[in-house]
């Protein structure tokens, strides 16, 4: 299992499009500590994800839980690896320098040229300048951390530019996601504006492939895994989601992190455990689209067909809305049009990046200094 | 300008790219490895050290239910096979990130499926008779309410088949390989799966269902025995707690089993504790010579202290006497002076049982008497079991 540990509510930024409540709860080491043993149970691998608010205003925290975790290893051989999602500010050597030690995966959140105006300080001025600096250093460290961006509807016209500078930066593993929030009201021209831009980066994939960078860009990528896998791709997220739930700062655990204190979603606490019946049943009520997904013909590749799960009252619903459903009917041809043209070119690349069961392996070789 | 409606709208059509899938042979177009691969000394020799082993059948070719999760689920949530070190990248092979491919093997199958077997035999099955051919048919197991998903993942969609076999009580038993698993059911899930669909059969006979739990973190394909072998030390931490868990699973079945009254009946015996006679619970229960009794009963027949956590989630016991402290769980788990260490079952012999049997928990009596440190008189003429504490 892997638990996602909002180890605060605080926050030094003041993004658009977060979800969590800003607040001044912060997560005490008996609920880390007990997070950790619970994550241990019937597994002899399990991940510790630090997220919030901001994970780095709790650093000594972190360096707790890790210690805490590494002498549980030496006990009991059990295997923990971690990862962390930050807005970047605080990162510094010290913490760099830790990251590398215990293997811990980074991702940066990031909106490059949109980061001022989604991503500002609490005081409203722009977060930008301080991040360049960090992306440099966290780059030097950690080759291969992940650029986590996200397109609002009033900076679409810019996701391009988003993803080229991520990738200019350095990034090579760039995830990017769709603000669908109430605060960012999407109309049909600004869903226009979005395919635009997604034609813009398809030409970018196309070329960076052609010339054989290595990379990655979750929206086509897992767009194309879900014509490579079919059925099981809908699946295979709802098993993994399933297995991802999430801490709050007072120990409460919910079962997905955007979720996070909403007790319809409450599936337990980190000492008495997770009611693992509740648990099932709310993943249940997304196993299966609700109508009209039923008879969509992109149904197995949608993203939000299944595990798209909100609370009306105390009932859970499965439901895509209207600007979820356009978007996965913009972008599916898009990253098709990607895969079949470089699949017809018999670009080596590709084919061995979305078919070599071992081209993991071979990157990993490749990445050895 | 092209119109959109901001509905949701379900597409009637879609043509679907014309490039293949995991479920087509995609081994030729693997031929060709791009331009950056062949001027790194390093992948040419990944690629011939592969090569190699794929000739020699250790690695599978052209299997697919793998790498791919690699490839985009560790990008997607920030896994963990990139920025290794040398020295650590057999060691992050084999506990991966999220969705981890390698899995390490710290109980071949043979020996998981020797302890089982072994297990239920000391129990009093004999398993001389060969197994029935027996075969449940898609479509009956799609009346037991399993997803689509369930049955494709359960690696066996042309149905269940057995490897033991007891004749005489009409017990079948089988044994879930890592060959069946998929990342979406391990072969823990699978076994489950397997119980459940057979309790709800109204068959004759009774099935168990048993796995390998020394297996960790991976999918089906098997990888390059040489990254998939755990380190000495790792298997050293492992083991004795992956052996418990096979016996638990043979208990468990056996006590079903004698409650149900199909395996026979083992005598059963009185109990004085504190020259009280102890009210030990509606069945005789007897597994490896140990007298299964309800648990917190004992531990306060024997006048532990005893906190009983029911949060409704989990019932946890914890009984407390001079220096001995043994916590039990209503999931199964064991632990002695769990605040030392909480997964060490060091103090407590793997032979010997604890188990979860109709909702209770369920203690072993002559070991727990004998490790708190009583005096135990057995009558053999009267079938009397003296404890003094």
């Amino acid at each position: 299992m892997q638990l996602t540990l909002h180890v605060t509510n605080q926050c030094n930024l003041n993004c658009k499009y977060c979800f969590v409540k800003r607040g001044p709860e912060r997560m005490s080491r008996e609920i880390a500590f007990a997070a950790v043993k619970l994550g241990m149970e019937n597994t002899n691998t399990s991940g510790l994800l630090f997220y919030g608010g901001e994970p780095l205003l709790e650093k000594e925290l972190i360096y707790d839980v890790v210690d805490y975790a590494k002498s549980i290893s030496t006990k009991t051989g059990h295997n923990f690896y971690y990862k962390i999602t930050t807005n970047g500010v605080l990162l510094d050597e010290e913490f760099l320098k830790f990251a590398n030690d215990v293997n811990m995966a980074i991702g940066l959140s990031c909106d490059g040229p949109a980061q001022d105006y989604c991503r500002s300080s609490i005081d409203g001025t722009g977060s930008l300048a301080v991040l360049e600096e960090k992306i440099s250093l966290l780059l030097a460290h950690h080759p291969f951390a992940m650029g986590l961006s996200v397109v609002d509807s009033a900076t679409v016209d810019r996701a391009s530019e988003i993803v080229e500078y991520l990738f200019k930066k350095g990034f090579r593993y760039i995830h990017m996601g769709v603000n669908y929030s109430k605060t960012a009201p999407w109309t049909e021209e600004r869903l226009l504006a979005l395919e635009m831009e997604y034609k813009k980066i398809a030409e970018m994939y196309i070329n960076w492939t052609r010339r054989e960078d290595k990379f990655y860009f979750s929206s086509f990528d897992m767009k194309i895994l879900s014509h490579l896998k079919g059925e099981k791709y809908n699946i295979d997220r709802s098993r993994m989601n399933m297995n991802q739930p999430s801490v709050a700062p007072d120990g409460i655990i919910y079962a997905m992190s955007k979720h996070l204190n909403n007790p319809v979603f409450a599936i337990g606490d980190v000492v008495s455990g997770i009611n693992k019946k509740k648990h099932k049943a709310i993943y249940k009520k997304g196993a299966i689209p609700t109508e009209p997904c039923r008879s969509c013909a992109i149904k197995s590749r949608c993203n939000y067909a299944y595990d798209n799960l909100a609370s009306s009252g105390l009932d859970i619903i499965n439901d895509v809305t209207p600007v979820q459903c356009v978007h996965e009917r913009l972008i599916t041809p898009i990253a098709d049009y990607v895969a079949q043209t470089l699949f017809k070119e018999q670009n080596a690349m590709f084919t061995q990046k979305h078919y070599n069961d071992l081209y993991p392996f071979m990157s990993l070789l490749e990445d050895i200094d | 300008m092209r119109k959109l409606e901001l509905s949701v709208c379900p597409i009637k059509v879609y043509n679907t790219p014309e490039i293949p899938t995991f479920e087509d042979d995609n081994s030729a177009m693997l031929k060709k490895i791009p331009k950056r691969w062949k001027k790194n000394a390093k992948v040419i020799a990944g690629l011939g050290f592969i090569g190699a082993l794929a000739l020699s059948s250790v690695v599978r070719s052209g299997n697919h239910t793998f790498p791919q999760e690699i490839v985009h689920n560790l990008g997607h949530t920030q896994g963990s096979y990139r920025g290794f070190s040398q020295e650590n990248l057999l060691v992050r092979l084999h506990t991966g990130g999220m969705g981890s491919s390698f899995y390490m093997v710290h109980l071949t199958e043979q020996e998981a499926f020797g302890i089982i077997r072994a297990r239920l035999e000391a129990a009093g099955l004999n398993f001389d008779a060969t197994p029935p051919p027996r075969i449940v048919s898609d479509p009956t197991l799609k009346e037991y309410n399993l997803s689509f998903s369930e049955l494709l993942f359960m690696g066996r969609p042309d149905g269940i088949d057995f490897d033991l076999f007891d004749a005489q009580n009409g017990i079948a038993v089988t044994y879930v390989r890592s060959t069946h698993r998929s990342f979406l059911l391990d072969e823990r899930h699978i076994a489950r799966l397997i119980e459940e669909i057979f309790a709800e059969l109204d068959e004759e006979i009774i099935v168990g269902a048993f796995h390998n739990p020394g297996r960790i973190a991976g999918r089906g394909a098997p990888l390059p025995r040489l990254l998939r072998r755990p380190f000495p030390w790792e298997t050293a931490a492992a083991r004795p707690i992956l052996v418990r868990q096979l016996i638990n699973q043979a208990d468990k079945f056996i006590a079903i089993l004698q409650s149900e009254g199909i395996l026979e009946h083992f005598p059963d015996v009185d109990v004085i504790i504190n020259g009280v006679l102890f009210n030990h619970g509606e069945y005789p229960l007897i597994i490896n010579d140990q007298k299964m009794v309800p648990a917190l009963e004992l531990f306060e027949a024997l006048g532990m202290d005893t906190v009983v956590s029911d949060n409704g989630l989990r019932i946890a016991i914890t009984a407390t006497r001079n220096n001995v402290e043994i916590w039990v769980t209503s999931n199964g788990s064991i632990a002695v002076n769990p605040n030392v260490n909480r997964n060490r079952f060091s103090d407590w012999p793997e032979d010997i049982p604890m188990l979860v049997h109709n909702d209770i928990v369920l203690a072993p009596l002559q070991f727990v008497a004998d490790f708190v440190g009583a005096t135990i008189e057995w009558n053999e003429d009267d079938r009397i079991l003296n404890i003094t504490y």
